[in-house]
């Protein structure tokens, strides 16, 4: 299933867990939505690079076990765009599923 | 394994973050280069081998321009993204340039013969608007690639047609004077053609391994023999009429200059092709073809000049419509069908029919349309109309026909330059072109 449209707002739920980076995140969003949800890996990054100009998240290295990775963490203004994101999305499903049950 | 060393993620990783800034180009190939290690690392440990974990994490990156496009919109403003498309299409217009330049050339050629043929064919005394456009073309040409290039033959023909007219100029306003009329049309484009035509010759002979072939000669020996026959034949309301009259005593002596000034006409832009052919190839063949129908099929022909003609000498016929069709069709073929059909054509004989062919049709047509016209007869009838066109067809075909015989036999480089040394790379191979050439089994 294409993500287009929403992988910005899987991405600022998956870093709402913590510090992470391109790699991982792609693989959490595969794994948890066991690879329902699918993407072309190489559009994560420009997604990333676009919250981190609008400050929805932040950018920085760190080694880690050697090796020096460019690690992205949501801001306050991230969580804040989260949780509408999040509140507007629920309500957009509400209303979709509403309408499905109401056909079926 | 470093990624950076696989071809296949090297492409990638430049078409997607092609035209962004170096820095900010590598700081993303840096992180391109991590997730693809780490997508690598993962397929192999799942039991993939080498190759076809790279290939796995390859087809997970997706689609490098549509990244290339959001990487885009991401890191540049709307000025920097139209320059980034003007770095992008700027080299692909130059590649392509032998076509667009002759494509605009045949545009313009259009514009001005269609919308003002009567402007166009008078002579050019007057600086008529093609030839502005035409000089542009050869100063960019000069400019750009600090040589005549091929893409500006088209214009470089066009210019040299007005040679003579230039000159001309030079002699005053009184164009219906005896300068204008016998002086000047005689002697003045014979000097300058066959100046151009020896140096032409001189540098063809240098680089030849071969003979100048037979047929050649044969073609040269025809010249004299056609253009005396157009003199001699006429049309009338009663079909065709041999004037052998003027045949009898020493008539036919007034006619001897008339023939070899003719025969420059025809032979003289042949060889002043002949230069530029030993470097560029047959596409070359558009400048003695444009010099050939402006000055002789159009501006010197014999239907303008005073010839000896039924026992005295008489001068030019009027213009009409339907000459300045017979003059403008094969303009039209030889400014834009012919350059157009030759810049795809791949070798010595593609271009070979590409300068033959639009020529040949468009001239058949234009002389059988225009017979009338040209002998001013009402019903010239099928027999007049058909040995109209046949020997009109015939004198009009003679330089391109030498042209391209002595082209193909000329020096090693006149035979097959290489597309991408013209700037003639423009179509590759298409689809229809590999039918063309799949033989049945």
């Amino acid at each position: 299933m294409n993500v287009k449209g929403s992988l910005q707002l899987l991405i600022l739920n998956a870093l709402s867990r913590g510090a992470s980076y391109g790699y991982e995140i792609a693989k959490e969003i595969k794994a948890k939505s066991r690879d329902v949800l699918d993407f072309q890996e190489g559009t994560l990054y420009p997604t990333l690079h676009k919250l981190e100009k609008e400050a929805l998240i932040e950018a920085y290295s760190a080694e880690v076990d050697g090796r020096r990775r460019r690690y992205y963490r949501l801001t306050q203004a991230g969580e804040r765009a989260l949780s509408e994101e999040r509140r507007e999305w629920e309500a957009y499903v509400g209303a979709v599923n509403a309408v499905l049950k109401e056909a079926s | 394994m470093n990624p950076q060393h696989d071809p296949a993620f090297e492409r990638w990783l430049s078409t997607a973050t092609e035209g962004l800034g170096r820095d900010r180009a590598a700081e993303i190939c840096a992180e391109f280069a991590d997730h693809y290690e780490d997508a690598c690392a993962a397929y192999v440990a799942q039991g993939h081998s080498a190759s076809s974990a790279q290939a796995a994490a390859l087809a997970d990156l997706g689609d490098a321009r549509t990244v290339q496009h959001m990487l885009r919109r991401v890191h540049l403003s709307r000025g920097e993204r139209l320059v980034g498309w003007l770095n992008w299409l700027a080299p692909r217009l130059w590649r392509h340039r032998a076509l667009i330049a002759t494509a605009l050339f045949g545009l313009a050629a259009l514009v001005v013969v269609v919308g003002d043929h009567r402007h166009w064919i008078s002579y050019r005394g007057h600086l008529d608007p093609l030839t502005p456009i035409a000089l542009a073309f050869v100063i960019a040409s000069l400019v750009l690639e600090r040589r005549p290039a091929v893409w500006s033959y088209p214009a470089v023909g066009y210019l040299l047609t007005g040679i003579w007219a230039w000159l001309l100029i030079s002699f005053g306003p009184h164009m219906n004077g005896p300068l204008w009329n016998i002086l000047a049309p005689l002697l003045l484009p014979p000097i300058v053609l066959i100046a151009l035509s020896v140096i032409g010759l001189r540098a063809w002979r240098r680089g030849l391994e071969r003979r100048i072939p037979a047929g050649a000669w044969l073609i040269v020996a025809l010249i004299p023999i056609v253009i005396a026959g157009t003199s001699l034949v006429q049309l009338t309301d009663d079909g065709v009429i041999f004037r052998t009259s003027d045949l009898a005593g020493r008539r036919w002596l007034a006619n001897v200059p008339w023939v070899i000034y003719s025969m420059a006409m025809v032979i003289a832009p042949v060889a002043i092709g002949l230069v530029a052919a030993a470097r560029q190839g047959i596409f070359a063949a558009l400048i003695p073809l444009g010099a050939h129908f402006a000055l002789f099929v159009a501006i010197a022909d014999p239907t303008y000049h005073p010839t000896f003609y039924d026992g005295i000498w008489q001068m030019a016929r009027t213009l009409s419509t339907l000459e300045a069709i017979k003059i403008s069709l094969p303009a039209l073929a030889l400014f834009l069908v012919t350059p157009l059909w030759m810049l795809q054509a791949r070798t010595t004989k593609e271009r070979a029919i590409a300068a033959w062919a639009p020529a040949v049709i468009v001239l058949a047509l234009a002389n059988t349309y225009g017979a009338a016209g040209l002998q001013q007869v009402s019903n010239p009838g099928p027999a007049a109309m058909i040995t109209n066109t046949l020997l009109m067809s015939l004198r009009a075909l003679l330089p391109i026909v030498l042209a391209v015989t002595l082209y193909r036999r000329g020096p090693a480089a006149m035979e097959d330059p290489s597309p991408a040394e013209l700037g003639l790379d423009v179509l590759p191979d298409s689809s229809i072109r590999r039918l063309a050439r799949r033989r049945p089994t």
